[in-house]
């Protein structure tokens, strides 16, 4: 893993399309995912058929649900609404929530460790057992019990997001960075009197760069999975604001007398936007020669 | 009829940039109480050529055309399920590593025994271990060490270990690897020791694969010299070391140390080429100090010359070149 | 010489216990600032609007300690969970938490083990696999898999294989335990194990039928880290130095397989208390998704009620619980790995 040191990271565009690297194929296909799922959320309003929570249907239709058809692609609800357009802005809330904890997260779980690596006293030692301790625990249970204290809402799903994957972030870059301060070339730096600001911004921080990538691309895998979990049980928005946790929610009453397009497609989003995150990271990891825990 | 005959021997690797021809064309015979020593650098193809005997190539290696014949069974055709039969009864192997030869997670008797059980020399769980004590104790390790696992011994007794289990299956044949080489140099006089005890006593053919070539004249009665995949040399060890015939044996002596004597050390300049794309004619010819037009033409066959093999053009019979 | 005299072992086990006591204290802690971050009191936050008489909620804020300084309610209820009190409910006033989670736990514990063992089990085999064929078809897509399994959302992937096996298919169940009409004295509240204590086949076969597509569902996701970390331990370990000296003495291949996987599992087995862990809360969803009756739906029913005190039980069970699995997983390591010393 020493091999990571000093190695340039350009990840420019055309530098990732040109040249055959191992990974390329998966991190590309992810980014194509990932920036396909970002886009239709942004078009939403100009793209779907309907407004999201409105009913499209005439009055003789509601309370059933009605199947796909060549008007209503993914079907409607027992209420009316679109199931189509409903998908095209449900990925709205979990992109936001998870872009927001996974900034905290960075912001505060990075130079953390980077701090507590670099200086390794006392500090290092309590913050280390606590975040092992949260890092030990089921995520998606932390995460429901601070959601329902804080109350739903996109905000507070992501704190509590946050207190959840803060620990993932911290735990590698401080295991990295305690790698790197081992190595002679910060000995030297250190020997030509640069204050430790410098250090860990020049020195420590390039070389941990590729491992917050791949942390990124995985924790978010996992961080898009949990916020959908909370969305699922009404910790993130309520109804019937378009969301794919919580059409998936509603959706589940329904789903066993036959309408199963309530279910299918909001549920295949969220799948497909944490395999979107998945195979980045993966990718990102081959390329790096970054082995992954899970 | 020979104990072991290699006939026409083509092994191969095939890689992303190519085909390795780790075996060219190799003729060998083992007669029955013989100590053969196959010299040559590493990717000289020596190890190959041993391991292609039980066919335990690494992968991708692969057998291309040939046959060795075992006593008459040519194991190159022999189904896996056969070949299992002569594996460890009939042809015993030890490996470079004793480190990593051993499962670190299974006590030394369970694995000795286990190949008693398997083979049928032993018929149940107490005389395997019975018979795997008295292989131990035979290798100079007490029977009490059963029980250990192989991070509780040192290098030279799990190499020690290596040996017991394979003659306790009493084959004819015992493939050493490079047995020694892992080991310090006090270790390894022992373990030769060893080796040289145990194939009296068992009545023993050696196949004894090293890079070192005062090593081998030690004990041998035979050296073979390998170099690119191929044979070169093949003499009664003596010979061998008194009169080497090939340029290449000579660079191989020469680039020995000698205790007795105050000569020169000089390697050969140059390196082995590059399997995959093998230069023509005589493949030692690009680091020969003798080449001449022929060596780059022309690839020389192994001559017979007086119970002594060589493949070098200066031994033509026509007699040129000397 | 022994390799398992009982000392050496004892002492590893008590030192591994010790160092959980810390990880089950800070999360404990953390659950105690959490609630404590509501405005007003728990009480107030879960009765909400309810109208309730003063002197009533006077006595209930009282009960809870919740009058008394924060450090002495932190030790208070410290003490209690040491003895099995875990507070009583404040949406059912008086109702003791311990007693719900006793009736709980079993459910859980019954759905986490019969995943877990199943997130093995397809681990170790694709994983097996995918090192044999390494290089293959079969391999990248082994890998592709491995990689969606984990993706798959779990309510979205528990309601799809209900769809396939309940409606459609009309095999299995889709939802809770046992069947109304099949009758079973519980005595761990582990149905299938209560079943088999009893000689109970109908009650067995009802109770595995229920457990089949949520454990299955649980299995699958889990599986993905178990086939990567096996497919790469395996192929490193099927090159190694002993498994070519096992094929030497000519040991057959099946057998040369086994001792291969058992040095492949031996890394796997570490990795197993923090999958127990991630499993747990796949766990919480997976009881929404099939009515299972755990802590884990106890936990989400208890969050729409704001029954904070039992919110804060269940999730200190929770922990107790990933620590317990955790010191167990320790002590399974080595007792199967020689070179671990203690």
């Amino acid at each position: 893993m020493a091999r990571i040191v000093g190695r340039p990271i350009g990840f420019s565009l055309a530098g990732m399309l040109r040249g055959r690297y191992p990974g390329k194929k998966m991190m590309l296909t992810g980014i194509f995912i990932i920036l396909f799922i970002i886009m239709i959320s942004i078009l939403a309003p100009y793209i779907s058929p309907y407004p999201p929570a409105q009913r499209s249907v005439p009055i003789s239709q509601l309370g059933t649900p009605q199947p796909p058809s060549w008007k209503h692609p993914m079907g409607t609800n027992n209420l009316g609404y679109d199931m189509f357009s409903r998908i095209l802005y449900g990925g709205r809330v979990i992109l936001y929530v998870v872009a927001l904890a996974a900034a905290i997260s960075l912001g505060i779980g990075v130079p953390l460790g980077l701090v507590s690596g670099f200086y390794a006293g006392k500090l290092d030692r309590i913050l280390s057992v606590t975040m092992d301790s949260i890092y030990a625990f089921p995520g998606i249970i932390l995460a429901i019990a601070i959601a329902s204290v804080l109350g739903p809402s996109p905000k507070n799903a992501a704190i509590s997001l946050s207190v959840v994957y803060i620990p993932t972030y911290y735990r590698m870059v401080r295991g990295k960075t305690l790698e790197i301060k081992e190595m002679l070339f910060i000995e030297a730096a250190k020997s030509l009197g640069l204050p430790d600001r410098i250090t860990l911004l020049r020195h420590v921080l390039p070389n941990v760069a590729p491992i917050i990538l791949v942390v990124f691309g995985l924790g978010s895998t996992d961080a898009i999975l949990t916020e959908a979990g909370l969305s699922f049980f009404g910790l993130t928005v309520t109804y019937p604001k378009p969301d794919w946790g919580l059409d998936l929610y509603m959706g589940k009453d329904y789903f066993l007398s036959g309408a199963w397009w309530l279910v299918f497609f909001p549920g295949l989003m969220i799948t497909l936007l944490a395999l979107g995150f998945a195979l980045l990271g993966e990718g990102l990891a081959e390329k790096l020669e970054i082995r992954t825990e899970r | 009829m020979a104990l072991l005959e290699i006939r026409g021997l083509n092994v191969e690797y095939p890689t992303l940039s190519g085909i390795v021809r780790a075996v060219v064309d190799a003729n060998l015979e083992v007669e029955g109480g013989e100590w053969v020593s196959i010299v040559g650098e590493s990717g000289s193809g020596k190890s190959t050529l041993a391991y292609s005997i039980t066919r335990l190539l690494p992968p991708p290696g692969r057998i291309r055309s040939g046959s060795i014949l075992y006593r008459g069974v040519d194991l190159v055709k022999l189904p896996e399920r056969e070949l299992r039969k002569y594996r460890g009864p009939e042809i015993g192997m030890i490996f470079q590593d004793p480190m990593t030869s051993l499962d670190p997670v299974r006590t030394i008797g369970d694995q000795i025994a286990e190949a008693l059980l398997e083979h049928g020399i032993a018929k149940d769980k107490a005389e395997a271990y019975s018979l795997a004590g008295d292989a131990l104790e035979e290798v100079g390790i007490p029977r009490n060490r059963l029980k250990s696992y192989p991070h509780q011994l040192s290098g030279g007794q799990r190499q020690r270990v290596l040996i017991a289990g394979a003659v306790a299956l009493n084959p004819r044949i015992l493939i050493a690897d490079e047995p020694t080489t892992a080991l310090d140099v006090v270790v390894q006089a022992k373990i030769m020791d060893l080796l040289e005890e145990l194939k009296e006593k068992h009545d023993m053919t050696i196949i004894f694969i090293t890079h070192d070539i005062a090593l081998a004249a030690e004990r041998s009665t035979r050296i073979v010299v390998m170099y690119a995949g191929h044979i070169m040399e093949d003499a009664p060890a003596e010979q061998l070391v008194e009169n080497p015939l090939h340029p290449y044996t000579q660079g191989l002596l020469n680039a020995t140390p000698d205790l007795w004597s105050d000569k020169r050390i000089e390697s050969i300049p140059g390196y082995p080429p590059d399997l995959r794309r093998p230069p023509p004619g005589c493949p030692f010819h690009p680091r020969c100090p003798r080449a001449w037009g022929l060596c780059r033409s022309e690839k020389p066959a192994l001559l017979d010359l007086n119970g002594r093999r060589v493949a070098c053009h200066l031994y033509r019979r026509e007699g040129a070149g000397r | 010489m022994p390799r398992i005299s009982l000392g050496p072992l004892a002492r590893y086990i008590i030192i591994r216990a010790l160092m959980i006591i810390p990880t089950i204290l800070i999360l404990y802690t953390l659950v105690f600032i959490i609630l404590r971050i509501i405005p007003g009191n728990p009480v107030e936050a879960a009765l909400g609007t309810r109208y309730i008489p003063p002197e009533i909620k006077q006595r209930m804020i009282e009960q809870l300690g919740l009058n008394k300084p924060l450090y002495v309610q932190y030790f208070q209820y410290l003490l209690g969970v040491l003895h099995g009190n875990f507070g009583t409910s404040l949406v059912i006033v008086g109702r003791p938490i311990s007693a719900d989670l006793k009736n709980r736990f079993p459910a859980t514990l019954e759905l986490a083990v019969w995943g877990f063992t199943l997130s093995v089990i397809i681990g170790l085999t694709t994983g097996t696999f995918a090192a044999l064929k390494r290089g293959s078809k079969t391999d990248s897509a082994l890998r592709i898999l491995s990689i969606i399994a984990y993706t798959l959302f779990i309510p979205w992937f528990g309601m799809m294989l209900q769809l396939i096996f309940g409606v459609y298919l009309h095999w299995l169940p889709t939802s809770g335990r046992l069947s109304a009409r099949v009758s079973l004295h519980p005595i761990t509240g582990i149905y299938t194990l209560d079943a088999l204590l009893t000689g109970n086949w109908p009650a067995f076969i009802d109770a595995v039928k229920h457990l089949i597509l949520p454990s299955l569902t649980l299995g699958i996701v889990l599986s993905g880290a178990y086939t990567r970390l096996v497919r790469t331990n395996m192929s490193e370990v099927l090159a190694s130095d002993f498994i070519r000296a096992y094929k030497a003495r000519g040991i057959r291949d099946r057998k040369v397989l086994l001792h291969a996987l058992r040095n492949a599992f031996i890394p796997v087995v570490t990795m197993m208390g923090l999958q127990f862990a991630i499993l747990l809360g796949g766990a919480v969803l997976t009881e929404t998704t099939f009515s299972w009756p755990g802590i884990g739906s106890y936990l989400v029913e208890k969050v729409s009620l704001r029954d904070y005190t039992a919110i804060q039980g269940t999730i200190i069970l929770f922990a107790f619980f990933v620590g317990l699995i955790s010191l167990i997983v320790d002590i399974i390591y080595a007792l199967i790995d020689p070179r671990i010393r203690y």
